[in-house]
């Protein structure tokens, strides 16, 4: 098999075994190509569930083991939704044809740079071949997390605490594929990102007219191409944050009010596959989840408890298996070349917002940054801002949660800073996108007065 | 105004590909790390090119004259000689000599240092050499 082939191999089985997702009621109707980057961001979420699963239960991980029962579950799955009414969907009216044209093109473009950054090492991680790439073939030789080689006296740059799906993925590659082949691992990362495009579109459509939907998903695909390039990330795990990340933050900025329950399981599954892809998407998902609570105390909606619990406990549930693996495998909770926590350096301020400040060109000169948030000063006032509240708390949470993890650093931090400031903010720049989008929408959709569904009267307003 | 900044923000990767040291970019690398990495890359470059005189089954360790690069060489060959076992001969800058002294093979990064007496020569491969613990015709 041609090193190709396994690249279409394994992601197209992937997305066969989340295939029941294309079947859901919510997105039977919608295009192919959202209905298939649905179905591979749940393949992808549900293989490193079953995984775990596995390792907990002691079942080897073969090519057999873990494709037969996803796919077994998807095919059943879909077969159920494929008989259950479909709901209204939204307006399928698309943007207008230059704009969708121009639109395309762009978002076109943006793809063409980060394949092409990933196919030829610009764009490339190190840490695929320091560590990310080693851990899956090791997990994929031992058909499991390999305990034995991470919980070792000379693992600890494997970082044997952090969440496991990209590692599952890269094994999975490895038993379909019979090897890993190094120099496309960074290729796929450009899948990832093209599968998040008609996803955040099909989800901005639900609060934003088709125009503005394709202009912002546009600007998100442009704006996150350059940043992954800028960050070296092909190859690496943020990809795969982002697309977990942008969809449930998408998901929860346009969810109709009162929240029903396919958006928040949206979101919540999103959560789940970023909490389970790094620890940053942990802290992500509290942070949504926090700002969601807030949100609710601004719009004083009372039965709020139901739904945030709706959209919390799916996480939750991923981190608490991920614990429980690590609990029964010997691995280590924290970090082991990490510093130790609260042990902090006030004397590293200085470093830390000069050296983080040189860090946010995001490959477009700090443009990518300047356009949402001058959208968000300038355009967007009371009830748009409230609504947006989510991501606003994740976008300036992520700075504000590393701030602070640069203060634990043992001596000078600006090398930790090089190293992981242009890619843990991502996800915040992908936040803030989408929620500039999506207040600058919200005055011609806003609720009528009197009308039941709407959100209600801010404080901030 | 959404499209207009889309369009501006890609201005930024056109540039870079039209110019003639991006468009000199445009070839398959020899590692996955070429153009990001370049010294990582000549670390990966070794490390498959001596992965072939390693048998396996064996020990080994990996020795450069700079602790990180050292350090680097022993995280690439964990996934490139996956039929070996690797002894560090220092990790993360600590020392591990009684460790390293157990292996059989060596993957010298760079010229052969000093103190390699009872090592022989296996190859000289691009970046550096793979020497032998002397009367062992393989493990």
């Amino acid at each position: 098999m041609t090193d190709w082939a396994g690249l279409v191999l394994t992601h197209g089985v992937l997305a066969l075994c989340g295939g029941a997702a294309a079947w859901h009621p919510a997105l039977r109707r919608t295009p192919l190509l959202v209905r298939t980057s649905a179905a591979l961001a749940c393949g992808t979420l549900a293989l490193a569930v079953e995984a775990i699963l596995w390792a907990l239960l002691g079942i080897p991980w073969t090519t057999l083991t873990l494709a037969l029962p996803l796919a077994g579950v998807s095919c059943t799955l879909a077969l159920l939704w494929a008989r259950t009414a479909t709901p209204c969907q939204h307006p399928a009216l698309g943007p207008s044809r230059p704009i969708a044209l121009v639109a395309a093109g762009i978002a076109l473009g943006a793809l063409a740079h980060f394949a092409l950054a990933a196919l030829t090492s610009l764009g490339s991680a190190s840490d695929l071949v320091l560590f990310w790439g080693v851990k899956g073939l090791h997990f994929a030789a031992a058909g499991g997390p390999d305990p034995a080689t991470l919980a070792g006296a000379f693992a600890a740059h494997t970082h044997p605490s952090y969440p496991p799906l990209y590692p599952v993925l890269l094994a999975w590659w490895t038993l379909l594929a019979g090897a890993l082949p190094w120099r496309l691992v960074p290729v796929a990362s450009s899948l990832y990102l093209a599968a998040a495009l008609p996803l955040v579109y099909h989800l901005l459509r639900r609060a934003c007219p088709p125009d503005l939907a394709a202009g912002v998903t546009a600007l998100w695909a442009t704006a996150l191409s350059a940043a992954l390039v800028q960050a070296r990330s092909a190859g690496n795990a943020e990809p795969l944050l982002l697309l977990f990340v942008t969809v449930a933050v998408t998901a929860l900025l346009t969810e109709p009010q009162p929240p029903a329950a396919v958006p928040r399981w949206t979101a919540a599954l999103a959560l789940s596959g970023a909490v389970l892809t790094k620890n940053e998407g942990a802290v992500a998902a509290v942070l949504l989840v926090g700002g969601v609570m807030l949100r609710d105390r601004l719009w004083r909606r009372r039965p709020a408890a139901r739904a945030l619990l709706g959209l919390a406990w799916p996480p939750l549930a991923a981190w608490t298996l991920w614990l429980v693996l690590r609990l029964v495998c010997g691995l280590p909770l924290t970090d082991p070349i990490r510093e130790p926590a609260l042990v902090m350096s006030f004397a590293h301020v200085g470093t830390i917002l000069a050296a983080a400040s040189e860090h946010l060109g995001a490959g477009s000169r700090g443009l990518a940054w300047l356009v949402p948030l001058a959208v968000l000063a300038v355009r967007c006032r009371g009830q748009s801002l409230v609504r947006v509240v989510p991501a606003l708390v994740l976008g300036g949470g992520l700075p504000a949660f590393l701030f602070v993890y640069y203060l634990h650093a043992v001596g000078d931090p600006s090398q930790l800073i090089d190293w992981t400031f242009p890619r843990v903010t991502l996800p915040a720049l992908s936040a803030l996108i989408i929620a500039a989008g999506v207040a600058t929408a919200l005055p011609e959709a806003a609720p009528r007065p009197g009308d039941e569904t709407g959100p209600p009267r801010s404080r901030l307003s | 105004m959404w499209l207009l900044a889309a369009a501006l923000v890609l201005a930024f990767p056109l540039r870079l590909w039209s110019k003639p040291a991006g468009r000199a970019l445009l070839r398959l690398p020899a590692t996955p790390v070429d153009v990001a990495d370049p010294e990582l890359a000549s670390v990966w470059r070794f490390a498959q090119a001596a992965a072939e005189h390693v048998p396996a089954a064996a020990t080994y360790t990996c020795r450069a004259r700079d602790p990180v690069q050292e350090m680097n060489l022993h995280m690439v060959s964990l996934g490139l000689i996956r039929q070996a076992t690797a002894l560090p001969s220092s990790y993360y800058g600590r020392p591990l000599a009684e460790l390293a002294g157990r292996a059989r093979y060596v993957l010298v990064l760079g010229p052969l240092p000093p103190g390699l007496d009872a090592f022989e020569e296996v190859a000289t491969v691009e970046g550096g050499v793979v020497v032998r613990r002397r009367g062992i015709d393989r493990d």
